[in-house]
Order: C-alpha cells, then sequence, then structure tokens
C-alpha cells in the first residue's frame, strides 16, 4: 500500500525515553486504509499506549520522537507539523477513545459541554457545535440527550460514560479513531454494547478504526488486520484469523470447549461456610442472603459485575466490613493447634486476630495493599512475624524462597513496593497472604491488570496452593481463569446468588438468562459465536433501588418474561444435581 | 438534605458558643477587673469601683455573669463598653467597617494573586522563573506577617514616602473620587501585609495541586479534541485544580482576622483588632466578648462561604450532600 491512498501511514516510528535503555517504540510502520479496521494487540509495556499518543502528538514529556520518524495523516506530515497543526488535526481528524471513562471526564464539567468542545475547539459557532452535540449523544445511545448534557460524570454509570466520550471523539468524524482499550474497564455485558457502538459509528462515517487492546481474541472478532507489538516493535502485521490461529490460545476457549477443573466426587466437611449473609452501607443492601460452603482444596468461583456485592462478600467474611445478618464458621486444621468451629462474626479482637491467620485475603488492586517504603521480603516476612510462625531471619529466608516461587528474585524481594512494577506488587501481595499458610484463601480479582505471564504465573500458584489443601475463593470477572481454577462457581446479580454450582455447569451451560448473557459476553476470537452472542440492553440497575421481583427482570432477553418476573422474586431452586439457579422460566431450552 | 444543613447550621452555632464562653470564662480568670483602681485618676477610689461593679453585677460568680450575659446577648443587647463609654455594638459597628475592607482586600490579593502565581507555576513545570517565583513564596511564607509589615513600613513609608505609615484616610484630605484614591494610597501596604503571605501558601497549594490534575487523563481527553492549550488549562485544570485551594480557604479568613489585629496595631488601622486589643488592656469584658462573638460569626460565615465555592467547584458534593 502506498502512502497517496492510505488515510494513515507511519514510517519507522521511533520514540524513546531518556530515563529507560529500551526504547518505547522502534521502527514501527504501517499504513491504514481509509475505513479499515485495525486491532493492535500486546502486553502491557509493548508500547500500545506509547503509539496511540505518538499518533496524536500527546506523548509524556519525558518521552520524545525520534526525528528520523515518519506520519503521514492524510497528506499531512504530522512529524514535520508545528503544534498548531497538530492540534487542528486532534479531534478532527484523528480522535481518542480512552480507557478509563471516569478519569476521561472532566468531573466538574457537564457532559454536553465536553462533547460539544470537540466542535467549538475547531471553529465551529457555539449554536451549531451544541445542535451537533445533542445529534451525537442521541445516537450513542443516550436516550435523552439534553438530560445527558446537562448531566456530570458522576451521574453517568461507566458504559453511559464511554459512551460520552465516543461522541466527543466521534463529533467531528475523524479520519481515524483510535480506542485505547475501551471496553477494559467496563462490565463484560456493557463491553459487547460499546464495541457494537464503535463498530456501527464507523461503518456510518467512514472512519479507520485502530482498536488497542490486550484481549487478542476481542480484537479479532471486532477488526480485519491485527497488529502485535512486542518490546515497542512491530512483530505481527496480518490478517486477524491468521494472527488469532498462529497464537496457542488455551485460555479463551468457546463456552462449550473449555479446560474446565473438574469437582471432586464427594466434598469433606466444610472449612468455611456462609449463611444467609447480609451487607448493608446505609441504605444500599449490597448483600441480599448469599450462603456456600467451601472444603479442604476446594475452589469457588464469584462472577458478576461491578456493583453485584462480589467484593463486599470477601469483605464480609473476613470482617473488613461490617455484617448486617447471616453466619460465617471457619473450620481450621486441627494439627494447626485450633480445635473446633470458630464462629467468625462472634469473635472478639484478640481471637479475630488469630482467626486471621486462617482467613487471608488478597485485596483488589492489591499492589496499593503494599506499605510503600517497606521491601516485598519484609512485607512478606511481616505476617510471618505477626502469627508467631517464624521470626527474623528464618522469617526472611521463607518470605524469600515463596518470592522466589511467584516469580520475585532476590534483587526485587530487596526493593521497596513502590519501585515495582503493578504485576510485580500483585504478586508479593499474593505471596505474603499465602505465606502463612492459611485455610482459605479469598482473592479479590488477583488477576485485573497483569500481563499474560505474570497471569500464568499467579494462576499456577493459586492452582498449586489448592492443591496443597488450601480453600481458595476467587473473585474475578476474568471467567476462563475461574474455569480453570475453581470447580464450583457462583453467579451473583445486585447481592444475590442467581446461579451456583459446578463449574462445567454454571460457567458452561448457565440455565439463568443473566448467567448466560454474562458467559457469552467473553470475547472467543469467532466471529460466528460473536453474532449468537446475548447482547444485554441497559444498564446495571443500582443497587440502591433493586428492581423488584427477579432484579434481573428489567434487563431479562428472556422471551417468556412475564408479569411474575417482575412481582415475585425467584429462590434459588436445583434444577440439577449440583446446580442451583434463580429464575421463573426455569427450565430453559438449551440455549445451543 | 435539609437536614444535613440543619445540622451544620447547629453544629457553627455551637461553635460559635463554645468559642465565646471561653474568652468570657478566660478573661475573668486574668487578674484585674473594668474597675480596677486607676492610679492616674485620683477621683476614682475603691469604694466608687466596688460601688460599679455591684452596679454592672461583676462581684456575682462567673457562671451567673454567663447566664445574664447570653439572655441579654440573645436580647440584642451586647452591653456598655467601660473603656469607651458607649454601647458595644456602637463601638464594634464603628470599627467593623475598616476591618472588614483590611481583611477582604488582603483575602482578594491573597487568593487572585495565590491563584494566578500557582497555576502558571504549576502548569509550566521547570523554568528559572518558576522556580524564582517559588523562592519568592517561600519566603513570604516563612516571614512572620508582622515582620513583613514592619519593613513596609519603615521602606516604603518611612524611609521612601510612597506611602502613608498610619490610619485609613489623610485628616481633612480630599473627598470624592480623590478621596477615594487617598484611601486606597492608605490601605495598599497593610492589605499588602496581611495578604501576601497567605498568597504564598495559597500559591503553593495551586501550584501542587495543577501539577497533579496537569497529567490527568482528561486534560489529555481534552488535548485530544484538538483544544488550545490555554482553554486546557482555563477550562479543565483550574478549576479542579481550585479544590485543595479551596478546602483551605473557609481557614484563612480566621487567619487573616488574627494577623488582622497586629497590622492594625502598626499601621494604626481603626478596625477591630485595635479595638479588642485595647479592650482586653482596659478588661473592657464586655466590649472583649462582643469583639470575639463578631470575629466567630465571621469564621464561621467564612467557612460556610468556602464550603458553597467547594461545591460549585466538585459537583459531586453537591449530589451527595
Amino acid at each position: 500500500m502506498t502512502v497517496t491512498d492510505s488515510i494513515l501511514s507511519v514510517r519507522a516510528l521511533d520514540v524513546t525515553r531518556p530515563r529507560s535503555a529500551q526504547p518505547a517504540l522502534q521502527g514501527v510502520t504501517f499504513a491504514v486504509a481509509p475505513g479499515e479496521r485495525i486491532g493492535i494487540v500486546g502486553h502491557s509495556g509493548a508500547g500500545k499506549s506509547t503509539l496511540a499518543s505518538a499518533l496524536l502528538g500527546l506523548l509524556p514529556r519525558d518521552a520524545t520522537l525520534d526525528p528520523a520518524s515518519e506520519i503521514h495523516l492524510g497528506d499531512t506530515a504530522l512529524h514535520r507539523a508545528d503544534a498548531e497543526t497538530w492540534r487542528r488535526a486532534r479531534g478532527a481528524r484523528i480522535a481518542l477513545v480512552m480507557q478509563e471513562p471516569m478519569l476521561a471526564l472532566n468531573p466538574a464539567m457537564r457532559i454536553g459541554a465536553q462533547v460539544a468542545e470537540a466542535a467549538t475547539a475547531h471553529g465551529i459557532a457555539r449554536d451549531e457545535a451544541d445542535a451537533r452535540m445533542l445529534e451525537m449523544l442521541a445516537k450513542v445511545g443516550f436516550g435523552d440527550p439534553r438530560a445527558a448534557a446537562r448531566a456530570y460524570a458522576h451521574e453517568l454509570s461507566g458504559g453511559m460514560r464511554q459512551r460520552a466520550l465516543i461522541a466527543a471523539a466521534m463529533l467531528m468524524r475523524p479520519a481515524v479513531l483510535i480506542a485505547d482499550e475501551p471496553t477494559t474497564a467496563l462490565d463484560p455485558t456493557i463491553q459487547a454494547q460499546v464495541l457494537d457502538l464503535l463498530g456501527a459509528l464507523r461503518d456510518e462515517v467512514g472512519t479507520a478504526l485502530l482498536l488497542i487492546s490486550h484481549d487478542l481474541p476481542l480484537v479479532a472478532e471486532r477488526c480485519d488486520r491485527v497488529l502485535r507489538l512486542e518490546h515497542g516493535r512491530l512483530v505481527e502485521d496480518d490478517h486477524a484469523d491468521r494472527v488469532l490461529a498462529r497464537h496457542h490460545i488455551r485460555d479463551y476457549p468457546t463456552p462449550s470447549s473449555g479446560p474446565v477443573v473438574p469437582r471432586a466426587a464427594a466434598p469433606p466437611s466444610a472449612v468455611l461456610s456462609v449463611q444467609d449473609l447480609v451487607v448493608r452501607y446505609g441504605d444500599v443492601e449490597a448483600v441480599r442472603g448469599v450462603s456456600f460452603q467451601l472444603a479442604r482444596g476446594e475452589a469457588l468461583g464469584i462472577v458478576g459485575e461491578s456493583g453485584c456485592g462480589k467484593s463486599s462478600v470477601a469483605h464480609a467474611v473476613t470482617r473488613l466490613v461490617a455484617v448486617a445478618s447471616g453466619r460465617v464458621t471457619l473450620t481450621p486444621p486441627t494439627a494447626s493447634g485450633h480445635a473446633g468451629t470458630l464462629d467468625l462474626l462472634a469473635l472478639s479482637r484478640e481471637p479475630l486476630r488469630r482467626a486471621r491467620r486462617h482467613i487471608q485475603l488478597i485485596p483488589q488492586d492489591a499492589g496499593a495493599s503494599l506499605t510503600p517504603h517497606l521491601t516485598a521480603e519484609a512485607l512478606v516476612a511481616e505476617g510471618l512475624e505477626v502469627h508467631g510462625l517464624a521470626q527474623g531471619a528464618t522469617a526472611l529466608a521463607r518470605a524469600r524462597s515463596l518470592l522466589a516461587e511467584l516469580g520475585i528474585g532476590a534483587d526485587l524481594a530487596r526493593r521497596q513496593a513502590q519501585q515495582l512494577s503493578t504485576g510485580e506488587r500483585q504478586r508479593v501481595a499474593i505471596a505474603r497472604a499465602i505465606a502463612v499458610e492459611p485455610a482459605v484463601l479469598i482473592c479479590d480479582e488477583p488477576l485485573a491488570a497483569v500481563d499474560e505471564a505474570t497471569r500464568e504465573r499467579i494462576i499456577e500458584a493459586l492452582e498449586t496452593r489448592r492443591r496443597g489443601g488450601i480453600a481458595l475463593v476467587i473473585i474475578s470477572h476474568d471467567l476462563p481463569a475461574v474455569r480453570r481454577l475453581a470447580p464450583s462457581a457462583m453467579v451473583m446479580y445486585l447481592g444475590r446468588v442467581v446461579e451456583h454450582g459446578a463449574t462445567a455447569e454454571v460457567l458452561v451451560a448457565p440455565q439463568m438468562p443473566y448467567a448466560q448473557a454474562l458467559v457469552s459476553a467473553i470475547p472467543t476470537g469467532d466471529r460466528e459465536s460473536s453474532r449468537r452472542r446475548i447482547v444485554l440492553h441497559g444498564e446495571v440497575p443500582s443497587p440502591a433501588a433493586p428492581p423488584s421481583g427477579c432484579a434481573f427482570h428489567p434487563r431479562c432477553p428472556h422471551p417468556q418474561k412475564d408479569d411474575r418476573c417482575s412481582r415475585e422474586r425467584p429462590a434459588l431452586v436445583p434444577i440439577a444435581p449440583d446446580h442451583l439457579a434463580a429464575c421463573w422460566k426455569l427450565p430453559l431450552p438449551p440455549s445451543r | 438534605m435539609r437536614g444535613n444543613q440543619l445540622r451544620r447550621i447547629g453544629d457553627a452555632a455551637l461553635l460559635v458558643a463554645l468559642v465565646v464562653a471561653t474568652c468570657f470564662i478566660l478573661i475573668r480568670l486574668a487578674p484585674g477587673d473594668p474597675f480596677y483602681p486607676r492610679l492616674d485618676d485620683p477621683a476614682w477610689t475603691p469604694e466608687r469601683a466596688a460601688t460599679q461593679r455591684v452596679a454592672f453585677g461583676y462581684d456575682k460568680p462567673i457562671r451567673i455573669q454567663f447566664v445574664y450575659y447570653v439572655s441579654r446577648t440573645f436580647r440584642g443587647d451586647l452591653g456598655w463598653s467601660h473603656s469607651r463609654n458607649q454601647p458595644v455594638a456602637e463601638a464594634l459597628a464603628s470599627a467593623l467597617p475598616a476591618t472588614g475592607l483590611l481583611v477582604v482586600t488582603a483575602l482578594g490579593i491573597a487568593f487572585a494573586v495565590g491563584i494566578l502565581v500557582g497555576a502558571w507555576q504549576g502548569w509550566r513545570r521547570d523554568s528559572p522563573l518558576v522556580r524564582a517565583s517559588d523562592r519568592v513564596s517561600l519566603v513570604l511564607l516563612s516571614v512572620p506577617e508582622f515582620l513583613i509589615a514592619v519593613f513596609a513600613l519603615m521602606g516604603p513609608a518611612l524611609a521612601w514616602r510612597w506611602f502613608p505609615t498610619a490610619g485609613m484616610r489623610t485628616p481633612y484630605g480630599p473627598e470624592g473620587v480623590l478621596g477615594l484614591l487617598d484611601r486606597l494610597h492608605h490601605l495598599a501596604l497593610p492589605a499588602l501585609a496581611l495578604g501576601l503571605p497567605i498568597a504564598a501558601v495559597v500559591a503553593r497549594l495551586q501550584a501542587s495541586a495543577m501539577r497533579e490534575v496537569r497529567d490527568a487523563e482528561f486534560v489529555r481527553a481534552a488535548r485530544s479534541r484538538g483544544l488550545l492549550d490555554g482553554l486546557v488549562l482555563r477550562r479543565h485544570a483550574l478549576r479542579n485544580a481550585l479544590i485543595p485551594v479551596l478546602t483551605y480557604a473557609g481557614l484563612q479568613l480566621s487567619t487573616a482576622l488574627s494577623g488582622a489585629v497586629i497590622v492594625e496595631r502598626l499601621f494604626s488601622w481603626p478596625g477591630m483588632g485595635r479595638l479588642i486589643v485595647d479592650a482586653v488592656g482596659a478588661r473592657d469584658y464586655p466590649l472583649v466578648a462582643g469583639g470575639v462573638l463578631v470575629a466567630a460569626l465571621c469564621t464561621v460565615v467564612g467557612t460556610m462561604l468556602a464550603d458553597l465555592a467547594l461545591r460549585w467547584a466538585t459537583p459531586r458534593l453537591r449530589a451527595r450532600a
């Protein structure tokens, strides 16, 4: 392809950062035809976001574009352009949608003003800009564009925020749209909606789409061509199907064929037992009666969208938040000196502190839970000392060997937490929790924001512990990982369990419509399956005002939903051996 | 939402009551009273003082005096100033406008200069000019305001005679437009002496807030829409960077009021500061209590104003409260 018939062409793009020895981007060359859909994939740190910034002329201050690099946008040579030419191109001819819609919106400015300024910045009169803004807000899916224009970011849900940002990016009908992980921060059932919207707008306007993602199957479903970056170099540029085929992806099985850990035949007595757990924050009932049991060496996956109460369950069980009602009992192995069952919710301060050794939590965004100035090994050894399992040099030695097992070498172990990368910190947090050999380990999103290699390591480490007898609770929206780690699974919606049972049933052939939508939302890389995907309409309702009856009924795509769904709440009832579901319309016809 | 507002007003009232009660008791614990023997006045006999004490109720226990005081205050009577021989309300009313003018001007200078300089410092990260201005604000921060006032008096006022040294206006001076200019001329030095140290604090806060906001995602998003740099600064960065400054602004009214006590004294400014200091010296209990009441009310009102400004800058807070 020559420069003339491409809308964007990049040649020998080099970006260097003075503080790091390795260039952020090196010799990246590609061209984009008008209206083409291109996926850009790679691990974190591969240079995907740097590429996006370079194409917009928004490189961070510490990064510099090599003078020999070329960026042609249409017939404009941007690499030679002055600041004003860049500015005129940005937003008008090349636009950006970012990862975190909450952070990308100005919290103090109304949505309408932020969308309209994309037009006024390029010399369009105020009235005309407002008219276009309202039209675009309607187009991206706001039922009442005038109300949306008056809203502030915090008044919208994550999906709607991202729609607003897409409206701002598409307002000037740019020739190129860069979407940098546009759905990574969104709930799985919302992701498909947003990607469909991006696709529809592209079809209508004829914009070329550069879809940046760490998720190859997602990109392969939506793009014609895939570019793969590795350490700042372009290592692959090929048809999407061929790139997908070349990479052996065992983690992204189609819903019916993925690896699923089998369940132990007869579960022994429970280590952790939770009954009718209720958690309230003020008027909001975050958890509304959750029960489950967990035996030694078992693992339970809890899945569901944000706000469904998954994390609240984790915090309540470890007594980090107050429990409104319910019962939580822990039966640590007798060998450790503790005999009998502990009523966790009744324990006073000191017995609770001792009991915590047996029930450990790896909190969400675990890296941030580490005291920044302490070294990795000290952080891990601390737990051993606090619970009297080892002291001084012995504790440090054990900390080091545990960290080494998780791929944190002696060098890294001596660094302060703040000097480590996100993935490394995550592993330190995990090492800290497993160091005290708890009976139960609760992991809240242990795989969020880590790259592929780290993800594998963490999965392996957790799997090893489970085989060694630790009972795991895995809270994650990474369904393929839950399938691999947890023999049983639980789907939550607005504080309630809607489906519960063997993972091989619940996360492979789910019965309750919400669970079906959630499972079908996982990108598989297969365009056929993407067409069969159940795309839910509407947003997750606020937990402060859950809908009556079956809380899912307003979004439920089931063809036979009726009055009863909105009036009476379906109970969680057995529909097969080892499989419970809450839906009035069961048994459902097989979905595929 | 309504209940929340009511609770805040209740909290504020409680605060004012506590401040007034504390001052009421503390000044009575100090030796002396309004009728202490006056050595320079031979007609002022101990017997006469004793009669006066009884007449004004100062022979009663402090708690009884306090009950009287509170009930009188609620009826709108702030009492009689012994040292000035006029009602306390009148004395306060004559001094309040002068202090108001000084404090409001000083705070105006402090926030205008502080926000502008700080925003500029934070937006352009590192240049010799930024560093130099940062040094200046550091110096202003470290020097107490009375020293700045003394320097201002010695240099610009006394030595170079650019500014008047005392008062609010030239006695028997011009009226009309010239009179206004004359007042501004008198106001300049005390207002600067009072305002600049606060400006320095504001500038530092503003600069650090700006540095943080400048790297925010929404600022990058605004740039990606092709906005002019100046517009990104004004529309997106500044308003969000104002939040920490506004949080702090409410505290500054009381800082300025206490600074005014010294500055007014040095510049012979006929304001509340001077009035209260004189009243304490003369053990003029009602006047002290009245002055403290006014100062406490001002601080509460200032905090509430700052709170309103914070709500303006933070739409999220509006929804929550």
